[in-house]
């Protein structure tokens, strides 16, 4: 729905926003969490690379011990898989820290692995370039020199089992440490360290294609109560009033929105009542008299020669105008409180003499209803208010009294006091009222009847005491009660006084 | 012509009952919905006058009733609802024309004549049965240029026949054209009318232009 205060700004998409935020949060959790398993992955491979290197080391050290001034290294235990030449070049090296290289594998080809500085035990691990230019690890393994005896009991000779290597005599017997390097390329290692990335990327975006069709299928599923929601108010146009929002199986977040905008379809719809209502109203009282005129004046002319029939034409003639001028006077007086240039002069007043001069006027102009009012008015309230404006309000008041309440019942007319101030209660039963017609009592040209039918009233009698009330700070309150009985209570507001 | 005016306002239904009257129509006045379509069901009128803001039942529903009943009389509205939905609401129901108050009077009468001539498929207001000629609008009689004076029931007697020509009309039928509702008048005050007629617009040739068919009413070819 195009509306002005949208006009220009790009529309924004729940569902695609939706669907975007998720398969973003969604593919990155996925890729990060690849990247993590990733990381553990290599980091417990190389840990288990890195203790079979140890293991190698420690094989080795085994292998070397002393024989009173000579290193006696055993070179069958180095036949072992892992550091044959001919199948995975493995590489190592045992030398004297600071000292001669006892020995080195076949593998280094004369070449030295590098030696770091390292501390007794501690085995150091490197990523070094081996020898053979592959990509390899290095373990280096500081250790102490084992004595095996002191004395050389057999004449020492180096074959193909064992390897003699004297000791610099510099050297103190008791403390020689042996620096024992062991080497192995990673290449079968990075391979599968890299099949291992491959299948999880592989799965990470097969995932992804899920998520994204997952996501696509839940957004909208759990989007179409709003879908629905959005299609019924399109549905909604002028002459759609009475339509209402109904969801199936509405969602709990969408309740409040339903109920609240069925609430102002309903005031809206009551409100478009009223207003063609009104001007129904407004219509049949205006054009009515004017036809009524227009008629007794084309058939008078037409046909005046019946002299009784004038006579009785002239006199309706006299009580539509008479009708009119009611109808142009109650407008204009509510033009002026409305554009607020009605003049108020607001004086003291005992509220008993206000009332009674009104319906002393009353009961002087039209005879019989000098016994239907009963009044209790406190001789002792007064009220500052415009005399005049305020006779006009009890006019209306008491006049619809007579004219609505049922043929018979009493009309009463007292005050009642309160902290906040003084009410005058004007209070009938009524026949024909019930509680829907309580809130159109002060619309303009309301009656009951919808025929609007004879009697004098034009419905702007509470209308113009509705207005003056206003204009004059009274609050006037109207109820009906189950038993039928009428009330408006005019409330005289007591000014509050500094202490 | 036979009209019922149906409106609360007791100066419009005074007013306008006088001047229809005065017109030449019979008129039966009603100021109630209720009262209204038990009229409009019982009699035959050519036209009824409607209008819609009615105590007890109102307009809208006076013609919703009376169209379910399967009278075809035509019913002009007359309202001061000058709304366009209003308008076609009314005329959706089943109602002929629609006349917003105020109006004039003329207009009305013309339109109610409209709807006579409609009633009897007749477009032309100017009717023609040999040398006679009738204007409906003027409510003039002439035979061959020369004006002849009728009363106003002696008129509708006439307008009547003309316009239902070929069809025989009862004395009963005729009555109800000359009188109204609360009249007590007898069938030989049409006989009367029609001899008088018979006199004034004379013969073609030898025949009367209105004709009897005995026992029952008359005609005219």
């Amino acid at each position: 729905m195009d509306t002005s205060s949208n006009r220009g700004l790009p529309s924004i998409s729940i569902k695609n926003s939706l669907t975007r935020h998720l398969l973003v949060s969604l593919s990155a959790i996925l890729v990060c969490s690849g990247l993590i398993l990733g990381a553990v992955v290599r980091s417990r491979m190389i840990s288990e690379f890195d203790r079979t290197l140890l293991t190698k080391a420690n094989a080795i050290a085994a292998l070397t011990a002393r024989e009173g001034n000579l290193i006696e290294f055993d070179i069958t235990g180095t036949s072992v898989p892992g550091f044959d030449i001919h199948r995975t070049p493995d590489f190592f090296q045992i030398l004297i820290e600071k000292g001669p290289t006892i020995t080195r594998s076949d593998s280094m080809k004369g070449r030295d692995l590098p030696v770091f500085p390292s501390s007794p035990g501690v085995p150091l691990f490197r990523n070094i370039v081996l020898p053979d230019e592959s990509h390899g690890r290095l373990l280096q393994l500081l250790v102490p020199l084992r004595t095996e005896s002191e004395e050389v009991d057999h004449r020492p000779v180096t074959d193909e089992k064992t390897l003699y290597i004297p000791i610099p005599a510099s050297l103190d017997y008791d403390s020689i440490m042996l620096s024992i390097t062991a080497a192995q390329t990673m290449d079968s290692l990075d391979a599968v360290l890299l099949s291992v990335y491959g299948t999880i990327a592989v799965l990470d975006m097969l995932i992804i294609f899920c998520i994204i069709y997952t996501v696509r299928i839940s957004t909208t599923r759990g989007l179409k109560p709003l879908k629905d929601l959005n299609d019924q108010i399109r549905q909604i146009g002028p002459d759609g009033l009475e339509t209402r929002i109904k969801i199936e199986a509405i969602p709990e977040e969408l309740i409040p929105v339903q109920q609240t905008t069925n609430a102002l379809l309903d005031r809206l719809q009551e409100a478009f009542s009223r207003e063609r209502g009104f001007s129904s109203d407004v219509a049949h009282e205006l054009r009515t008299p004017v036809a009524e005129l227009r008629s007794l004046c084309e058939v008078g002319a037409r046909w005046p020669t019946d002299a009784e029939t004038m006579e009785q034409f002239f006199e309706d003639a006299g009580d539509i105008a008479a009708r009119m001028e009611r109808i142009v006077n109650a407008l204009l007086m509510l033009t002026r409180c409305d554009s607020g240039r009605l003049m108020v002069d607001p004086s003291p007043n005992r509220l008993i003499d206000l009332v009674s001069a009104c319906w002393e006027r009353m009961t002087s102009s039209s005879e019989g209803i000098a016994e239907r009012i009963e009044f209790e008015i406190d001789p002792n309230a007064t009220v500052t208010t415009d005399a005049s404006l305020l006779d006009i309000v009890l006019q209306n008041l008491i006049q619809n009294a007579l004219t609505y309440s049922s043929p018979g019942s009493p009309i009463r007319c007292f005050t009642e006091s309160s902290v906040a101030g003084i009410g005058l209660v004007f209070e009938n039963q009524v026949a024909m009222l019930d509680g829907k017609d309580i809130s159109h009592l002060f619309d303009r040209f309301w009656r009951k009847e919808s025929s609007r039918t004879g009697g004098d009233h034009v419905g702007l009698g509470m209308s113009i005491v509705q207005a003056l009330v206003d204009c004059l700070d009274i609050e006037i309150h109207v109820a009906l009660t189950p038993a039928g009985v009428f009330r408006a209570c005019l409330s005289f507001v007591v000014p509050k006084t500094c202490p | 012509m036979r009209v019922l005016v149906i409106e609360d306002s007791q100066k419009l239904l005074r007013s306008l009952g006088y001047g229809l009257k005065k017109s030449g129509f019979v008129v039966d006045l009603v100021a109630d919905g209720k009262e209204g379509l038990d009229y409009a069901s019982v009699n035959d009128y050519d036209a009824i006058v409607l209008d819609l803001m009615l105590p007890s039942m109102d307009g809208l529903t006076v013609l919703r009733e009376l169209r379910g009943m399967g009278k075809q009389t035509h019913i002009l509205i007359l309202s001061a609802r000058d709304q366009v939905e209003d308008r076609v609401l009314g005329l959706d129901l089943g109602a002929d024309d629609y006349m917003i108050k105020p109006f004039s009077f003329d207009e009305l009468r013309a339109r109610l004549n409209t709807l006579m001539r409609r009633k009897c498929g007749v477009k032309n207001p100017v009717l023609e049965v040999g040398p006679l000629t009738l204007n409906t609008a003027t409510r003039e009689v002439r035979r061959e240029g020369h004006s002849i004076n009728l009363t106003a029931g002696e008129y509708a007697i006439l307008e009547r026949l003309i316009l239902n020509r070929g069809t025989t009309l009862s004395k009963g039928r005729l009555l109800d054209t000359v009188h109204d509702s609360d009249s007590f008048a007898g069938e030989n005050v049409v006989e009367v009318m029609i001899c008088t007629l018979r006199r004034k617009i004379g013969h073609t040739g030898e025949e009367p232009i209105i004709k009897t068919s005995r026992g029952y009413g008359y005609f005219i070819e």
